[in-house]
């Protein structure tokens, strides 16, 4: 058996990636998890709130906090099927296919097929509709109801997007289309967040004079 | 080192989220460190895996550390390849920003970051297997037999991936050097 030369050895553990690895984020991943317990719990706000009511009721407070971490109690009820020990399916699998549909959406959309994208789009909606490539598919799919010149569609969608998911592109077209709807107001409201010269180039006659 | 509990202790009966969270939460954030790096942020990773054990019936799980540990390596592919995915859709994300998370002080933090960067850039040219045994046996120091547990395989596969795995990661050192100025 070879062995890692000692300079080698050395690096890999004075480099180790997990050297700031701290039951600090432990305890941050924790709260996530916490946090999220009680937002799936809502749903089950009556047996929560009545569990609350019995045990503050017989001064065990305590027993609701050992309670969340319980799983069925406050976490989904587990599925039908357990896991096995060794989960060893493909995880990559369900990805793929997701992006498959999208990258048939984004093709389309870019062979001049807005409604076939819009179809591979819907496609994916029913396959995956907690998919991991959610926020990409929600981009994609306003850049086809603008490319189809569904406008209302369009802004009702861009208007709900998170600010992250919108690009400087797709921010230019936003403003574009409300000043097609002479809605020059929200136009530079919206066309704040560009650069001067894209957003005057995107505003057009709705830009106003002297302002960046 | 990670400090983990022996297998043995892992055939309980009737296990708690609790209880699985507290004695192995910090060897899954070092698992998504040492095998996610420079992709994805290790906290992201072990949030998910606890999301899957909080979904899990655990009164099932035989032996937790490895079910744990298959559990991580399916989260950090299956992560990777939506950030390859991402970029790829052009949506650039805080690539590798992990790595860099806090800011070094003084000339041995300095070069200790080096070192960090150096490994983590070597360990991304390894392939998954490679890089999952190298890390069990060199940082973790795990034996071959518990990373054959891990791993579900047999022990003799374990020390020919290792032997090739090791030299691998000794010339992607040196290339990666090569190309730091």
């Amino acid at each position: 058996m070879n062995e890692l030369p000692d300079d080698v050895k050395a690096l890999l553990q004075r480099g180790d990636p997990a050297r700031d690895v701290s039951p600090q984020l432990v305890a941050r991943v924790s709260e996530r998890l916490d946090t999220r317990v009680a937002v799936q719990g809502r749903w089950q706000g009556a047996v929560l709130v009545a569990a609350l009511v019995a045990s503050v009721a017989m001064g065990a407070a305590g027993t609701v906090v050992v309670a969340r971490w319980v799983p069925g109690v406050l976490a989904p009820a587990p599925r039908a099927t357990p896991p096995a020990s060794t989960p060893r399916r493909n995880p990559d699998e369900a990805v793929t296919q997701e992006a498959r549909l999208l990258q048939a959406a984004f093709e389309a959309l870019a062979r001049g097929a807005p409604d076939e994208a819009l179809a591979k789009l819907d496609e994916r909606d029913r396959a995956f509709p907690a998919g991991a490539l959610a926020a990409e598919a929600r981009v994609a799919r306003v850049r086809v109801l603008l490319a189809r010149g569904d406008d209302d569609a369009a802004l009702d969608r861009l208007a709900a997007l998170p600010e992250a998911d919108v690009t400087a592109a797709l921010r230019s077209a936003w403003v574009q289309v409300l000043v097609k709807r002479a809605r020059c107001e929200d136009a530079r409201q919206v066309a704040r967040a560009l650069d001067g010269a894209a957003a005057a180039a995107a505003l057009g006659p709705c830009a106003v004079k002297g302002e960046p | 080192m990670t400090a983990h509990l022996p297998a043995e202790a892992d055939r309980v009966t009737a296990l708690t989220f609790d209880e699985v969270y507290r004695a192995h939460a910090l060897t899954v954030a070092r698992w998504a460190a040492r095998l996610g790096r420079p992709w994805l942020d290790p906290e992201d990773v072990t949030h998910d895996v606890f999301l899957k054990v909080q979904r899990s019936r655990l009164d099932d799980i035989v032996d937790v550390e490895a079910w744990l540990y298959t559990i991580t390596v399916n989260v950090v592919r299956t992560r990777r390849r939506v950030e390859r995915f991402r970029r790829w859709f052009q949506r650039p994300e805080a690539d590798g920003a992990s790595v860099a998370s806090e800011a070094p002080h003084g000339l041995d933090a300095l070069e200790r970051k080096d070192a960090e960067r150096l490994v983590v850039a070597a360990l991304a040219r390894l392939s998954d297997r490679d890089r999952e045994v190298l890390v069990l046996f060199e940082l973790e120091g795990r034996s071959g037999q518990e990373i054959a547990r891990l791993m579900a395989v047999p022990v003799d596969r374990v020390w020919v991936w290792l032997h090739r795995a090791r030299a691998r990661f000794a010339k992607a050192v040196e290339a990666t050097q090569e190309r730091t100025p």
